[in-house]
């Protein structure tokens, strides 16, 4: 910007007090111009396009019982660049919400949710979840055969809990319980409630964001410094042509596969055409849809299923209290690391195992036997790998030797409280027998994570 | 690679993508937007066309990003 005559865009912003452009926006960090620092960005651009696009649906579609299906077909059939549209909003979508996770565990990775930046991974997981409250009520909207018995099965489980706990939700969700008032209160929570609350959380993000700034990238047994510094390449022009550059990129990715590969509309929903099909949730919900089928969880044991999705989110919820040492790169905290790695792998294989296998329990003896393998896989794997570098850097530094015995009694640990734990799932009591798991769990954590920064 | 011939190649991509543009812009003028009976899938080739012109316009954008470097490479020296 010439700081001699006063272009237009100096006068402009002159009358919103804003003396330099640049002052806008914090500046941005050199290292940040790769495509991982960009994902929390590519989400904001998703929803501005789900935003448009919404709205653009809204001018054809009817929320009635009777209306919605033949609203939705019209717009594929009847409105020009409609199938592209609709498809464009589904697509965009399953993109948002698979950005979503990438971005949450990539950020879990970088561990980006240490001091001073805890709130902003708190709102991050809010606005995962409101992510998910958009995918549940939109998936209802189309009013086919498919996506009504699968919500209608998503709310059946609220009334598995207490009444105290969800009476509210279930109010707030299907009304007096008839389809129309389902499908309207459904609709509203979806262009109106959750907008509402979408916008607030990533204010509030962005707030944050232009607070703290982006992390800098993570270094070996070094705890990052909080500077604060406004340091960097201004946001304009080089941030917004970067911006555009990835988001018309992504953005063009989406159109092309919702033109190429439309997805079909299905049949409309009436109770006879339902009896004919298994429910089966979208795609992100199926992780859950697996726990839920789990042997152990049958007849009344559902609701400790429900309870242990819940116990899920709250644990990641609170992720930055529980792994509290300052150091964020990877392997200077492997026992949390490996623990996240197990929680990757487990999701992507009950997601792919849950459409694999739609409508049939799960013996849960039969998971463990996927599962103890996999996990002891990944245990050995990243012990292995955080030797092999501790070795490297013992090379430079002369510390002490790994803590063993510390080492064995939490491996004692492990295999004590492990077997206790399946003992008391496999024996039907789930309820303690998730507890002692999640109890040793933290004993075992909390041994190494200490013993770890003792050493 | 002298910053010259970057330039000529940049100024060669420009040119090549305008080419892009044009060519993708006719065919989503002459692609139907909605599917008809005689023609049931050739919708689906307008969204093809609108992403490639997006796409040309992200390497545009992507173009220009690596342009400004350069000149700034080439003013700072």
């Amino acid at each position: 910007m010439s700081k001699g005559k006063q272009g237009f865009w100096d006068k402009f912003f002159e009358r919103f007090g804003i003396k330099n452009i640049d002052d806008i926006l914090r500046p941005i960090p050199e290292f940040s111009f790769r495509p991982d620092y960009w994902l929390g960005a590519l989400l904001v651009v998703g929803f501005v396009m789900q935003g448009i696009t919404g709205f653009l649906l809204l001018l054809n579609y009817i929320p009635t019982p009777t209306d919605a299906y033949s609203s939705t077909s019209y717009i594929v059939n009847n409105t020009p660049f409609g199938s592209l549209l609709l498809n464009f909003h589904l697509y965009n979508a399953y993109a948002i919400i698979f950005l979503a996770f990438v971005h949450m565990f990539r950020n879990f990775w970088q561990g980006t949710y240490k001091r001073p930046r805890e709130g902003m991974w708190i709102v991050g997981v809010i606005l995962g979840l409101i992510t998910l409250g958009f995918g549940f009520t939109g998936y209802l909207l189309p009013w086919t055969v498919l996506s009504k018995s699968a919500t209608d099965v998503g709310i059946g489980l609220l009334s598995y809990l207490p009444s105290w706990m969800t009476s509210w939700l279930h109010t707030l969700l299907v009304g007096n319980g008839t389809d129309a008032e389902e499908l309207q209160r459904f609709f509203d929570i979806h262009v109106i409630l959750l907008p509402i609350l979408l916008v607030v959380f990533l204010g509030l993000k962005l707030f944050m964001f232009e607070a703290h700034g982006m992390s800098e990238p993570p270094k070996k047994g070094v705890v990052e410094e909080i500077k604060n510094e406004r340091k960097g390449i201004s946001w304009w022009p080089k941030g917004v042509e970067y911006l555009l550059t990835i988001s018309l990129f992504y953005i063009a990715i989406i159109i092309i596969i919702a033109s190429a590969f439309p997805v079909p509309l299905g049949p409309m929903y009436t109770p006879q055409a339902a009896s004919h099909y298994t429910p089966e949730p979208d795609w992100y919900f199926l992780w859950m849809y697996q726990i839920i089928k789990q042997s152990i969880f049958g007849g009344k044991n559902i609701v400790d299923g429900i309870y242990l999705i819940g116990l899920l989110f709250i644990i990641l919820l609170i992720v930055p209290f529980i792994d509290r040492s300052p150091l964020r790169h990877v392997s200077d905290r492997p026992v949390i690391a490996t623990l996240g790695m197990m929680v990757v792998s487990t999701l992507v294989f009950f997601t792919i195992w849950a459409y694999l296998t739609p409508g049939l329990t799960i013996q849960f003896t039969q998971t463990l036997e996927f599962l103890i393998p996999m996990y002891l896989v990944e245990a050995i794997g990243a012990y292995l790998g955080t030797r092999s570098s501790k070795m490297k850097s013992n090379k430079k530094l002369t510390k002490s030797k790994p803590n063993s015995v510390v080492a064995i009694i939490a491996l004692l640990l492990s295999i004590v409280g492990g077997s206790l734990s399946i003992n008391l799932i496999v024996s039907k009591d789930v309820s303690w027998g998730i507890v002692s798991l999640l109890s040793f769990t933290f004993i075992v954590v909390e041994i190494m994570r200490r013993s770890h920064a003792e050493v | 690679m002298k910053s010259s011939s970057r330039e000529i190649l940049l100024y060669l991509g420009f040119l090549l993508l305008i080419i892009s543009m044009a060519i993708n812009i006719i065919g989503l003028t002459m692609a139907p937007s909605t599917p008809t009976k005689t023609d049931p899938y050739g919708y689906r080739f307008d969204g093809i066309y609108l992403g490639m012109i997006l796409i040309n316009l992200s390497i545009m954008f992507g173009f220009y990003y690596k342009y400004e470097e350069l000149t700034h490479e080439e003013l700072s020296k």
